[in-house]
């Protein structure tokens, strides 16, 4: 019953589960993700490249993604192989054609989670906001404290003594670095408590 | 039953360079143990299915087959090196490295990088911008048929472990068991990678699964307990936390 309540306060679009949808609003509303997209969006937000939709927080891209309409599915299971390396997003929101790729193996949870991490790309009004844009974004924030927590030296990008590529491109560094930390902060699935997510 | 071959080691220790020959500095998937590996290097010394290291230039990552022998159908002796993989610090040139293009065929695997496959020889090589990422030592063509399973695809080798850009891992388990009663967790992940699990504890002992995706816990003697298990599987690693339950 409680759940069926919840389910009924979500924005409903025949283009996404139920369950990933509440998933992920009840993840947005949290005052800490609050918090942490306000201070991400707020650094690459840009006169040329504004949020979408205008001023929004990262629950206003989800409610603007939700609303685009049921005439596409907004979960596609086919790699998009032209938005490789710039995340798992296709089309924009603005004009009504985002869709994001997840596994199609994805769990409820996981593929919520790859919705809250797509989000942050597909915010940008004109062109997804980068990895390396989100990276810095964080990177030149009081959230950079948090990398030593969830990211070896090895991984980290902006650790010009200890990082080591291991095969990644750049992209993929800094895609890690923003993910990991922002995943402390904006997840579907939380992990135990002391546990966090680490890359190593 | 394939007994990995005894010899005499060669390490060029302090070499800079980095080696290709059949194997890695001597170590040969499919001949040499885990035991070779200690012995030359002083480490993989913990009985779990990979280990990795930072030797001179170069992150080493090393899997051995295990007690399950899932991946080779019980043909090869637990601890046999199955797989060395090489992470040159710095990418280098096919040149430097003192192979030739024409001794691979190229698979590409996304939009800019390739795997190159000497099959002859038993090595997959990561591409980009003409340059060698990570070299990925398996069992020659002479032996491959021993595990043909594990070896097949050789190029799978060098792609991504991760389909999403984000290389990430996600662990499932129950909130709540009772003591003594099974306990599993899983990690999700799509597709099968050729490296392991590897799993560890909070509390508690692992009866089967190490290095696979699912594995089975004994929570006897754990009433009141919280288990975390926690999964590394190359440079990801994620958690999952179940409650034994007081009877």
């Amino acid at each position: 019953m409680l759940l069926e309540l919840i389910v009924k306060s979500v924005p409903q679009n025949p283009g996404l589960d139920p369950s990933v949808s509440t998933l992920v609003s009840n993840a947005l509303s949290s005052s800490d993700c609050a918090e942490f997209a306000r201070t991400v969006l707020d650094a690459v937000s840009s006169k040329k490249n504004p949020v979408f939709p205008s001023n929004g927080n990262l629950l206003d891209v989800f409610n603007a993604f939700l609303a685009q309409g049921g005439n596409h599915p907004l979960i596609t299971r086919n790699k998009p192989s032209g938005s490789w390396g710039y995340g798992n997003s296709v089309g924009k929101i603005k004009n009504g054609d985002a869709a994001i790729f997840s596994l199609n193996k994805g769990t409820t949870g996981s593929d919520a989670d790859t919705v809250i991490s797509e989000l942050f790309h597909l915010a940008g009004q004109n062109k997804y906001y980068t990895d390396e844009q989100l990276a810095k974004a964080v990177h030149n924030s009081s959230y950079a404290s948090d990398a030593t927590a969830v990211i070896a030296p090895e991984a980290n990008i902006f650790d010009k003594q200890h990082y080591q590529a291991r095969g990644w491109r750049k992209d993929q560094a800094y895609s890690a670095y923003f993910h990991y930390i922002q995943m402390l902060h904006c997840t579907a699935v939380p992990q135990p408590p002391g546990h966090p997510r680490r890359i190593n | 039953m394939i007994r990995p071959i005894t010899f005499i080691f060669f390490v060029i220790v302090g070499s800079a360079n980095t080696s290709v020959a059949k194997g890695w500095r001597e170590i040969v998937p499919l001949h040499s143990t885990r035991q070779d590996v200690v012995r030359a290097f002083g480490h993989c010394n913990d009985s779990v299915p990979s280990c990795e290291f930072n030797y001179a230039n170069e992150f080493v990552h090393i899997e051995f087959a295990d007690d399950s022998q899932k991946r080779c159908n019980g043909a090869v002796q637990p601890e046999t090196v199955l797989l060395v993989e090489v992470f040159p610090k710095n990418a280098v040139s096919l040149k430097k490295l003192g192979l030739k293009r024409r001794d691979f065929r190229a698979v590409k695997l996304d939009r800019d990088t390739e795997a190159y496959v000497d099959e002859v020889n038993g090595l997959v090589l990561k591409i980009r911008e003409g340059r060698v990422l990570q070299l990925d030592h398996i069992a020659s063509d002479k032996d491959k048929s021993i595990c043909p399973a594990y070896y097949d695809r050789p190029e799978e080798f060098a792609q991504d472990i991760f389909l999403s850009h984000v290389p990430v891992i996600n662990v499932s388990c129950p909130s709540s068991v009772r003591a003594g009663g099974p306990l599993t967790f899983v990690a999700d992940l799509a597709g099968e990678p050729r490296i392991s699990f590897l799993w560890r504890l909070s509390v508690g002992k692992i009866m089967n699964g190490q290095g696979t995706r699912t594995i089975t816990v004994d929570t006897s003697g754990l009433e009141g307990k919280s288990i975390v298990a926690t999964v590394t599987l190359g440079r990801a690693q994620a958690s999952c936390e179940t409650q034994v339950a007081v009877q």
